[in-house]
């Protein structure tokens, strides 16, 4: 086994072996929950749409900060890092490990919420394209958060703080779009551009557009670099 | 290079803004030698062997392990390292059989016969059996200790260097660690960080003090076999021990010493416990150079004391390590007290 997929699956298997794991996956699940079935019922139509639009926030604010604040934080403040990095392993190896350990725990918290439609699904016909699609979203979403926090993890020793800047910034990242449609002008495109909300919410209508795909493992590759160079800076300093 | 050679250092250093933790340290380590890296805190060791492990580059200078550039090379290096830092930080989470598992995973090590026979030899060597499935969360700071050292051990490295190892370990556990560390050290080399001069003396073929005198940055105040250490500072101790006068008047501690200061080529004196009320004992500082046994003999005599006892020997190395490590400042404080 290579060296990422060996601090993968450590990685993975440490968020259970905390109640971390559990307390994130049941916590979204019942926030969530509560607010896709307020909506649905309001809608009284069969379709998982509520879903794509309360799953982000919760990325946003809770999921994606809790998941990563630990991630290099952890390691740094009990000195595991100096362990783990002395080992033959590339720093690269190490960020992409966690990384995807991280997106795996997503994918087990998306796969639970399949049993929303799989529920509708009874009630009534339900189109897969756009569940497809959203759930496609909702990863490509949790792929440049995760990112985002693994790179604020790497800077601080410090889980709150590591918690606190992730928020912010994926809140900032989210919610630009309103603040765009406020300033509009080249300003305003510039924050509709750089906008998770605007990129994500034709995913959950059943598009895929290749452009919001690209863009967001853009961000990915980019804070995934940028958690490596922070990481080898330890070299430097 | 030499295939032996396992260390090559020249003119390393560590700068950090201003601050200079190492200051162009050179020195070369063979195979076969166990080396204690001994030095008072924050003198550089730690940051020298984070160097040599590859966890921090060095601002100027070079390092090799093996052949291999510290720098250019690290994944070679790595591997061909057992490395334990200072407090032994491991997974909490994990169990001890796991967490050597993870380890073996990132050494690449077979599956099969070969890691199982790894993973024995290890558990047997460092004593880890009666703990070996429980969580490290519940290994006290000791068991602790040994499953760093079992990870450092387990691929069987040419070269281990260990920061302070034996800290958490209890004396027992501790002289069975050396006396392995002295085995192994035929066939392999040894860089051992510690505070502690008699497990150097207990362990080591050779010994590098690093010393930041003075506030400077951490430079080689010496290196070599302890003897050669000990012979190189320069001064000798004559131990002294005097007996009642025929009057049967034993002398004072402050009369021992000031008959002992009067001799000419003393240059400190300081008084010891004396084994049994009979006695008085006293210690003379000389130059290596000269021998002046004689003259403290006449100097016991002229007084009418019984000369009980009368040795020259080298300096102990916690002398010679106090003379090279501390800074002029530290040095008066530790006289005056």
């Amino acid at each position: 086994m290579n060296s990422t997929l060996i601090v993968a699956r450590r990685e993975f298997r440490s968020n259970f072996d905390s109640p971390i794991g559990y307390v994130v996956i049941a916590l979204s699940l019942l926030g969530v929950g509560a607010f896709f079935f307020r909506d649905y019922w309001t809608i009284n139509r069969a379709t998982i749409y509520p879903l794509f639009t309360w799953l982000p926030w919760a990325f946003t604010f809770f999921v994606i900060p809790a998941i990563t604040m630990r991630l290099f934080s952890e390691e740094k403040r009990t000195g595991t890092i100096e362990l783990l990095i002395t080992m033959p392993v590339r720093d690269r190896e190490v960020v992409l490990g966690k990384y995807l350990a991280t997106l795996a725990l997503v994918g087990v918290l998306l796969a639970l919420t399949l049993t929303y439609p799989l529920l509708i699904g009874r009630l009534g016909n339900l189109d897969p394209y756009p569940i497809a699609a959203g759930y496609l979203g909702m990863l490509m979403h949790a792929s440049a958060g995760i990112a985002i926090g693994l790179f604020f993890s790497s800077v601080t020793e410090n889980q709150i703080i590591a918690f606190m800047l992730t928020a912010v910034v994926l809140l900032g990242l989210f919610s630009i779009d309103y603040l765009g449609a406020a300033v509009g002008g080249t300003l305003g495109d510039i924050f509709a551009f750089v906008s998770f909300q605007r990129r994500l919410a034709p995913f959950g209508r059943g598009l895929i557009d290749l452009r919001h795909v690209v863009y967001f493992l853009s961000v990915t590759v980019f804070f995934l670099m940028l958690t490596t160079r922070q990481l080898e800076s330890r070299k430097w300093k | 290079m030499a295939s032996d050679l396992m260390i090559h250092t020249k003119g390393l250093t560590k700068r950090y803004d201003e601050f200079v933790a190492v200051d162009r340290i050179s020195f070369d380590v063979h195979r076969g030698e166990v080396v204690g890296f001994l030095g008072p805190n924050g003198a550089g060791k730690s940051t020298t062997m984070r160097i040599l492990t590859c966890f921090i580059s060095a601002t100027d200078g070079v390092a090799k392990v093996h052949g291999f550039d510290v720098f250019e090379e690290p994944l070679e290096v790595r591997k061909r390292i057992g490395y334990l830092p200072q407090r032994a930080p491991l997974y909490p989470e994990m169990t001890v059989h796991e967490y050597l598992d993870f380890c073996g995973d990132l050494r690449q090590l077979a599956s099969g016969e070969t890691r199982k026979k790894a993973v024995r030899r290890v558990v047997e060597v460092c004593g880890l059996r009666s703990f070996y499935t429980k969580e490290i969360r519940n290994l006290s700071h000791g068991q602790r200790q040994r499953v760093g050292l079992g990870q450092a051990l387990l691929h069987d490295p040419s070269l281990l260097i260990l920061d302070e190892p034996t800290a958490d370990l209890d004396p027992n556990e501790k002289r069975e660690f050396l006396t392995y560390l002295r085995d192994i050290g035929e066939n392999r080399t040894v860089i051992l960080s510690t505070h502690n001069i008699s497990e150097v003396e207990y362990a080591c073929t050779r010994t590098l003090i690093i010393s930041n005198k003075d506030g400077k940055g951490g430079r080689i105040a010496a290196d070599g076999p302890i003897e050669a250490i000990r012979a190189g500072s320069g001064t000798v101790r004559y131990q002294v021990a005097a007996g009642a006068s025929a009057e049967g008047t034993l002398p004072t501690a402050a009369q021992l010493r000031d008959a002992l200061s009067a001799v000419k080529g003393a240059t400190s004196v300081r008084e010891l416990a004396a084994p049994d009320a009979r006695a008085v004992k006293a210690e003379v500082v000389g130059s290596k150079d000269a021998d002046i046994r004689r003259d403290l003999r006449d100097a016991i005599a002229g007084k009418g004391w019984d000369l009980l006892e009368l040795r020259r020997e080298l300096p102990p190395l916690e002398d010679v390590f106090r003379e090279l490590t501390l800074g002029s400042d530290r040095r008066d404080r530790a006289a005056a007290a």
